[in-house]
């Protein structure tokens, strides 16, 4: 006897799981592998809490894999964009440069002083302190292009209260009491860091939106990832709503996929110019910063805090230009 | 009434059915997804149908400008432009080889 492909099920809700599995991937072409794999496993649970056949459940196939791939709007724009679209990447990408922070500290302290040294909280605070930096620039600007203004201000002002109490440590030399530590404690750390990376970043799902916040995040999405006003999308957004007598979300559904379906590819970090000028400044600082660390034991390098408020200014110039404005003639 | 046709088949001919319900003169973009609809087709929802007059618009087969509404948003109004009415000729021969060819 041939062995049916989905396991558990009847050999005609296999023929329809089949065409489903195929459509996904027929149609998913912007979506990860893990994102489908997650589609498929919830609709063979469905099938099988149901207790119906998939077809008398579901209908179609192809359109119910073309309807599914259309809701998971965070997964697609995650593909699409990369780093800049969700902020849970964001905070990875912080875990990630955390951890390659700690494979250079780890190199550095093999070198310099064998398989044992002295960890202090001056040590720990330094790469702390950039991490949080870091994480917390990305956070402000995966948000705000995620059309949540508020949200990300409010990440803006709790990461300059954790770097500040980062630096108080850094130059007030505080709670300093060395212990000895294995240096390859370090490198084992790196891997549960990786893990807990690709863990943050995995599938997410659109969230059911009302009115009122459906049109705020619209508009922010228009004006911080799109730089257009959203005057030139929202009259006829709220024209159709109160003709259709459906909700934005209903009609539209996610805000994000919207002006992506509207606007087209979005544009991406480091096409223009200042920006790529910018993130060059940074990543040189950052460069300059752990070659100095490497080389003069020091690793509060001014240098980098300086250059990461020119991070700063770069981005407030970038994102305050004039947006446009489309007028209703 | 519900279209017998898969989604996408409706939605790769979308251009084409916007431009020739904008031949007959100019809408907005509700009354022309409801003319498609009372057509047969299934009812389009806004996340297709402004995309794709957009676009329409981006490539300069349509025109638009905007009346004012009476007390409500204002109403973006399309308008086929000559550019669009070529377009129109050569999609609509292109379907009608294309039907041909499927049979």
């Amino acid at each position: 006897m041939t062995k049916l492909p989905y396991p558990g099920f009847s050999p005609r809700d296999n023929d329809w799981l089949y065409v489903y599995d195929r459509q996904l991937v027929y149609y998913g072409d912007n979506t990860s592998a893990g994102s489908r794999n997650l589609l498929l496993k919830e609709t063979m649970q469905q099938i099988k809490d149901s207790g119906t056949e998939a077809y008398e459940l579901f209908g179609d196939p192809a359109a119910k894999a073309e309807q599914d791939l259309a809701q998971r709007i965070p997964a697609r724009l995650k593909t699409r964009y990369g780093l800049v679209a969700s902020p849970a990447a964001v905070l990875g990408a912080g875990a990630t440069y955390l951890g390659m922070l700690g494979l250079f500290a780890s190199v550095r302290l093999l070198i310099y002083s064998g398989l044992s040294f002295d960890l202090t909280a001056r040590d720990l605070a330094v790469p702390l302190v950039l991490t949080l930096g870091i994480t917390t620039l990305l956070g402000f600007y995966a948000l705000l292009t995620s059309g949540l203004p508020t949200h990300a201000c409010a990440v803006l002002g709790v990461g300059a209260v954790l770097v500040s109490l980062g630096l108080a440590v850094v130059n007030n030399s505080v709670l300093v009491s060395g212990f000895p530590t294995p240096v390859f404690f370090l490198l084992l750390a790196l891997p549960a860091v990786l893990w807990w990376r690709w863990r943050a970043v995995g599938p997410q799902f659109a969230p059911v939106l009302d009115s009122s916040a459906w049109y705020r995040r619209f508009a922010g999405v228009l004006r911080f990832r799109y730089r257009v006003s959203p005057q030139k999308y929202l009259a006829e957004v709220r024209e159709h709503c109160s003709l259709t007598a459906a909700t934005p979300q209903e009609e539209f559904g996610h805000p994000e996929l919207y002006a992506y379906e509207l606007e087209g590819v979005y544009p991406q970090w480091g096409k223009k110019r200042r920006t790529t000028a910018i993130a060059t400044v940074t990543v040189l600082a950052l460069v300059a910063l752990v070659g100095f660390g490497f080389l003069d034991n020091e690793w509060a390098n001014p240098a980098f805090f300086a250059l990461t408020n020119l991070l700063f200014f770069g981005q407030y110039t970038n994102l305050n230009r004039k947006i446009p404005e489309v007028s209703a003639r | 009434m519900n279209s017998p046709e898969p989604s996408s088949w409706q939605r790769a001919v979308l251009p084409l059915l916007l431009l020739q319900e904008l031949s007959t003169g100019p809408a907005h973009g509700y009354a022309l997804g409801r003319a498609i609809a009372e057509r047969g087709f299934a009812p389009l929802k806004g996340a297709t149908l402004y995309p794709a007059l957009a676009r329409l618009e981006e490539s300069g087969l349509v025109s638009t400008h905007w009346e004012q509404g009476e007390g409500g948003p204002g109403r973006k109004v399309y308008e086929i432009s000559s550019a669009g009415r070529r377009e129109l000729e050569s999609l609509s021969a292109a379907w009608a080889t294309f039907a041909a060819r499927v049979g």
